[in-house]
């Protein structure tokens, strides 16, 4: 019947699409676009594995280990893999000291100025990590820092040994910097928690701590999992942080991976050894691999973390009573270490000529010319043009292909979707910069042998490069989200003949949105933020603000380069604001909605 | 009356008077009139690579990133000079190094560069040159002449310009000096080395960050000759060394105070002198040696606007361009100095040599010249291998 409706309907072609429909089933969309992105993942990533076995330039030919060679020393062993290892898992203790507290005060209490706070949380990704670093080194540093020396006037010693220096230092800063990534990433799931199951807690006279730690948290857990895999995956490929903070002497892979490509001048005919970032990026590929085996294990009892069903989903907020203050105690120490303190030292940075600690005499020198100078001097319009078009395309692209490459995970039985997840998050496990030299080298292949100049110095490659590094995180947001929904939805829209897309479109896609807000705001601020990859595929024609301040920084401009952030900031900060309210608002009037039509507006108060 | 004698003497003093004013004479004539026919001739090259930019209609050209600053104030200088009306694209926001690297990729891959032309030290102009990826200026001679007011009017010669291996090829417009830098209120005048090798010293652990790139310490070799006496005393200075950062990270550092000194970044003193006259931070020339390249313009080959790319490489080694570019970048150009900076800092380097110190650079004479070849062999590529573990510390 089916199928003599669907040849009625579209007659020989609409036969052809009708049996491909059937074989394919109503997953055709979310395979095909998923299919798109992960070959492209699989196919950089064999380059990147390729370029470790040619000696020069993946067009020469010959093949070598010498870069396994150079890779595989001692020092690996005694220095920088220890710390390393000490560095990722420092940071991810440090983020989920963070952000689980944070996501659920901000997302599951009724502590005010929640949308405040979480536009505050966001802007902290706009501030470069570079420009963290540097704040905290004048703020906790043996002989210069301002902490320091207040500790020592204190105790009344002449000097403080505390610094940052060292692996806990790195993490520490790290941590705090990389705090809104997991942040972000547990929001969507904590905001869309079935009461009901606290409810149920709090009936069985669950107290407030037994309720979170043995109903809400357990709920959450595959979402924490993910983020923590995916925060030691990003420590371990921060360069600037070590390298500043640590001053060079913290060899971690990241920075053996930086002086490994830098160029060193003398008696190379060409190209710097990509083949040893090829080897590197292998080296923290393994890690990252060995990680998701154990993230498939919890994610293979998804179905004990579904929780938006089709019976009576109303999410509510907990009333934190008196304990409201500590929750805003905690929210504003986080805020203040990880927002206010950058900031300040941005903004002192940008009104001087030259960085100097605070003082009588530095207070003499501000002004406001760096501002009067920086956006001419950072490119202009032509540069905030390229910025906004790189984030938006970059944003919605990664969302589209994230929630696909999650829908045939999560929701598909195929056999290949345990590798499909694998592969989405391999991205994230090889460097950065690994990956844009294989861009770089097939941008040039394309112009040479298609005379196509759609890859070299363009946008487009850019946004390639930006939408597979993304999607690592993406689909750690809508995997998420998606094991919340339970298939009945779904499964109640088959029944009433929907199709694929509608389903996916009218039913689930507004359930997860909260999620999916977070992750296009995060993906949107981390496009514009990232630094490696879009200057070494920049050109002439497609340099972008982050890469225009963190060349002013490096050449010596640095109250320029601040001055230029600050107005960033300030402008993203904003938007932020405004987009965070918007989605606030949106989701509050479907709580209030489904409040009215339930007749109940309890909140659980344990 | 004038005896014989006399008479003679006077004659032939007159007679020679006579005959050296009669050369002046001509040579004031015949000088400028040879001049002015070079400058006929390379103001006809001159009109004809303008109308040749003109029908280009475009140039994309690689700055040093510190000049953002003032990239509007050389776009439009260099466009008012000319009369010109195109697509003039000065990207200041890329890495030097990097942006050779990808030129090398481009053009071994077959395919043009991204700029039309590119600013880099000698060593990196050099190795470009090898591998034959630059090309040369016609004429280039004339067309300096026609560019550059101090050439048309003797003051500078073309081989300072373009000299050397590069004759044709790159064209110098400043050069960097590596001396060090030290905070007068951490360290005196008294305390801080007097040489290089005095960084290995103990006294000084911790007080210095030293920058990760081997170039500087590879000139040791010319000036302490025992290889592997020279690569233990760069082991001890990278031991001693309290961070590894690059030169404006590191004197930064020192500028604010958490560091005493850093080697080899006297560039950044200039800018920071130029930004806080007050400044603690005073310059320190090593007395064993100081290392020196110049920077140059090169066009690659295959360039997509390869006159404009000729014509901005010749006008930025003009007085017009470095009234732009040097109060931002403070680098002097020792090669033909011309302003007040360029004659400070030629006067120090005299200072240093007056001491007895050696002042290096690779295309200066034949023996650094041998060194830097023998660097491209392997032998020389495993040693600055080496060099490098030794300063970073990473084994």
């Amino acid at each position: 019947m089916e199928r003599e409706a669907t040849i009625g309907r579209y007659g020989w072609i609409g036969e052809g699409r009708g049996r491909l429909a059937r074989f394919l089933g109503p997953q055709i969309l979310p395979l095909s676009l998923s299919w798109i992105a992960l070959s492209g993942v699989v196919a950089l990533s064999l380059f990147v594995l390729y370029m470790t076995f040619v000696p020069g330039l993946p067009t020469d030919p010959g093949f070598t280990l010498d870069h396994w060679k150079e890779v595989a020393r001692p020092f690996m062993l005694t220095e920088v893999l220890p710390n390393t290892t000490i560095v990722g898992v420092g940071t991810v203790l440090v983020v989920i000291f963070f952000a689980c507290p944070l996501a659920w005060l901000l997302n599951r209490t009724t502590l005010p100025y929640r949308s405040f706070f979480i536009a505050s949380i966001a802007v902290t990704v706009i501030v470069p990590g570079f420009v963290k670093s540097m704040g905290w080194i004048l703020l906790v540093n043996e002989r210069i820092g301002l902490i320091n020396k207040w500790l020592a006037s204190l105790l009344g010693v002449e000097r403080v040994a505390l610094g940052l220096s060292n692996t806990l230092g790195i993490a520490w800063v790290m941590g705090l910097m990389l705090t809104p990534t997991v942040f972000f990433l547990i929001s969507g799931p904590m905001q869309t928690l079935d009461p009901s199951l606290e409810e149920a807690a709090v009936i069985a006279k669950a107290n407030r701590r037994r309720m979170l730690l043995h109903v809400s948290l357990p709920l959450v857990w595959p979402a924490i999992l993910g983020g923590s895999i995916y925060i030691f995956m990003t420590a371990i490929s921060i360069f600037e942080v070590p390298a500043l903070v640590g001053g060079g002497k913290v060899p971690v892979l990241a920075t053996e991976l930086f002086y490994s490509v830098h160029p060193t001048q003398l008696g190379e005919a060409a190209s710097p050894p990509y083949g040893v970032a090829g080897v590197y990026g292998v080296f923290i590929a393994v890690p990252c691999l060995v990680a998701l085996y154990f993230y498939h294990r919890v994610l293979a009892r998804a179905r004990n973390y579904e929780v938006i069903t089709g019976k009576g989903y109303r999410p509510h907020l907990v009333d934190l009573g008196g304990f409201k203050y500590l929750g805003l105690a905690f929210v504003v120490l986080y805020l203040i270490l990880a927002v206010v303190l950058p900031l300040l030292v941005l903004v002192w940075t940008s009104l001087l000529p030259l960085l100097q600690m605070p003082s009588l005499e530095a207070v003499s020198k501000v002004s406001l010319n760096n501002y009067r100078k920086a956006l001419p001097a950072l490119g202009g319009g032509l540069m905030i043009r390229n910025t906004v078009v790189l984030m938006v395309s970059v944003t919605v692209l990664a969302l589209l292909f994230s929630f696909m490459t999650s829908w045939v995970v999560v929701r598909t039985r195929i056999r290949v979707r345990h590798a499909m997840d694998t592969i989405a998050m391999l991205p994230h496990a090889i460097p950065g910069l690994a990956f844009a030299f294989s861009l770089y080298m097939l941008g040039i292949m394309a112009f040479r042998y298609f005379s196509w100049e759609g890859l070299s110095g363009t946008l487009v490659v850019i946004v390639i490069a930006h939408v597979l590094e993304r999607l690592a995180y993406g689909t750690r947001i809508t995997n998420a989200a998606l094991l919340q929904v339970h298939r009945e939805l779904e499964e109640c829209a088959r029944v009433c003949r929907a199709s694929g897309v509608a389903t996916m479109w009218s039913i689930v896609v507004p359930l997860v949105k909260p999620s999916l807000v977070f992750a296009g705001v995060w993906t949107a601020l981390q496009s514009y933020r990232e630094v490696s990859v879009a200057l070494f595929l920049g050109g002439s024609k497609n340099r972008v603000l982050s890469v225009a301040i963190w060349e002013m920084w490096r050449g010596g401009n640095q109250t320029l380069a601040a001055a230029g952030a600050v107005i960033m900031v300030a402008v993203m900060g904003l938007l932020l604001l405004a987009a965070i309210s918007f989605a606030g608002s949106g989701i509050l009037a479907q709580r209030r909605s489904s409040q009215m039509q339930s007749g109940s507006g309890a909140v659980v108060r344990p | 009356m004038m005896d014989l004698g006399r008479k003679s003497t006077f004659l032939k003093s007159s007679v020679a008077g006579v005959a050296l004013a009669t050369v002046v004479a001509l040579l004031c004539v015949i000088g400028p009139t040879q001049g002015a026919a070079q400058t006929a001739k390379g103001k006809q090259l001159l009109d004809e690579l303008i109308a040749k930019v003109k029908k280009e209609g475009a140039l994309d050209a690689a700055g040093i990133s510190t000049l953002a600053p003032r990239k509007d104030l050389v776009i439009r200088a260099f466009l008012n000079r000319f009369g010109l009306k195109i697509n003039f694209n000065f990207d200041v926001a890329g890495e030097e190094s990097a942006e050779w690297s990808k030129m090398h990729a481009s053009l071994a891959a077959g395919v043009p560069a991204e700029f039309d032309v590119y600013v880099g030290d000698d060593v990196k102009a050099e190795i470009a040159l090898q591998a034959k990826r630059l090309q040369p200026v016609d004429n280039w001679q004339d067309l300096l002449a026609a560019v550059n007011p101090d050439v048309a009017a003797g003051r500078v010669k073309p081989n300072q310009v373009s000299f050397g291996p590069f004759e044709g090829y790159g064209f110098v417009f400043q050069g960097r000096v590596y001396g060090g830098l030290y905070n007068s209120k951490l360290i005196s005048e008294k305390d801080r080395p007097r040489k290089l090798i005095d960084l290995a010293n103990p006294k000084y652990k911790g007080k210095f960050p030293i920058a990760p790139f081997p170039t500087m310490w590879q000139y040791g070799p010319f000036v302490y000759p025992n290889k592997d006496e020279w690569l233990k005393i760069v082991g001890q200075i990278g031991q001693n060394a309290g961070a590894v950062l690059t030169f404006d990270a590191g004197s930064e550092r020192v500028y604010l105070g958490e560091f005493a000194l850093m080697p080899l970044a006297t560039q950044s003193f200039y800018r920071v002198r130029d930004k806080d006259p007050k400044s603690p931070l005073r310059v320190w020339w090593p007395e064993d040696y100081v290392a020196m390249n110049d920077v140059l313009h090169a066009v690659p080959i295959r360039s997509r606007h390869p006159a404009g790319a000729t014509l901005f490489t010749l006008w930025m080694t003009t007085p017009e361009a470095l009234e732009i570019w040097q109060p931002e970048l403070w680098n002097p150009n020792l090669r033909y100095p011309r302003s007040a900076f360029d004659n400070e800092v030629a006067k120090e380097v005299e200072g240093i040599k007056k001491k007895g110190g050696k002042v290096v650079s690779w295309f200066d004479n034949a023996q650094s010249k041998a060194l830097l070849d023998w660097y491209g062999t392997k032998e020389g590529a495993e040693y600055r291998r080496k060099i490098v573990q030794a300063i970073t510390q990473r084994k």
